[in-house]
């Protein structure tokens, strides 16, 4: 299941239930990655995307999703984000890292 | 012998709940499809609003599958895992170790009846798990041993004596 792929893939792991919270949680812990929906309550994801670029510069931030549009492709490469990943294809989460990563 | 295979010796042994990684696959599609489904309802009463993919998936999957939380020590060339099972016994685990892959699932059925007026009604809970884990080392997964008490399941595994290390290819980009 997705939970037990990205679990397996980090030691520690945090959900967030907005994208305030994302940011703050981001400052705080500062994560090796991030996978972020697009829509969330108080600061959407895009925009969230943007908020942690513009103060970490190095965060990789994967947006996920499960539409496959080339504005949300571009939308989400000008927001800073490393990626932009179909929730189907959540499997490649360490195939990208590794990418990511070298 | 180990201190901790000592101490393995003193508890009940249960290797009988151990079984092969194909005996999850029926599992494994099942479990996806139900959480996709009910990712798939969230979606639906938002009003088929894009966006919430991971959210929802998220919250599908912790409906249907308790959480397990693990530790895994290396200790005297073992793997010594511990996961948190409470309310499973032996009779409703199942564990498949790979040399470098763990799988526990445990599933019962609370049965309750009330009485409402004058019909009686069941409710059943499904109470599931099902974590499936990437070990830091090879094991010899034919020689895992397992014990349950006080709702810890714990698994003894011997670590290959050739530790070779997750070996990922890496694409070209």
């Amino acid at each position: 299941m997705i939970i037990d792929y990205v679990l397996n893939e980090t030691d520690e792991f945090r959900e967030c239930e907005d994208g305030a919270e994302a940011l703050s949680v981001y400052a705080e812990f500062q994560p090796d990655f991030v996978l972020m929906d697009w829509e969330m309550k108080k600061v959407n994801g895009l925009t969230a995307t943007k908020h942690i670029i513009a103060e970490f510069p190095n965060a990789k931030i994967l947006m996920v999703t499960n539409f496959d549009e080339p504005d949300l492709r571009q939308a989400a490469k000008e927001a800073g984000a490393i990626g932009y990943l179909r929730k189907e294809n959540i499997l490649e989460l360490k195939d990208i890292l590794i990418r990511v990563k070298k | 012998m180990t201190k901790q295979q000592v101490a393995l010796e003193k508890k009940d042994k249960h290797d009988n709940i151990f079984v092969t990684a194909e005996h999850f696959l029926e599992d494994f599609a099942k479990n996806t499809q139900e959480i996709a489904m009910k990712a798939f309802e969230r979606f639906e009463k938002r009003g088929y609003k894009f966006g919430h993919e991971l959210e929802d998936w998220f919250k599908a999957e912790r409906e249907l599958l308790k959480k397990v939380p693990i530790e895994i020590k290396d200790i005297d060339g073992n793997l010594n895992i511990r996961a948190e099972v409470p309310g499973f016994t032996a009779e409703n685990l199942k564990v498949s170790v790979e040399p470098l892959r763990l799988i526990i699932k445990g599933e019962t059925e609370e049965k309750s009846e009330k009485k409402e007026d004058h019909t009686i009604y069941s409710e059943w809970k499904s109470n599931k798990i099902f974590r499936t884990i990437d070990l830091p080392h090879r094991v010899e997964a034919d020689k895992a041993s397992a014990s349950i008490k006080d709702g810890v399941l714990t698994l003894i595994i011997p670590k290959s004596a050739e530790t070779k290390p997750n070996e990922v290819e890496i694409k070209p980009v």
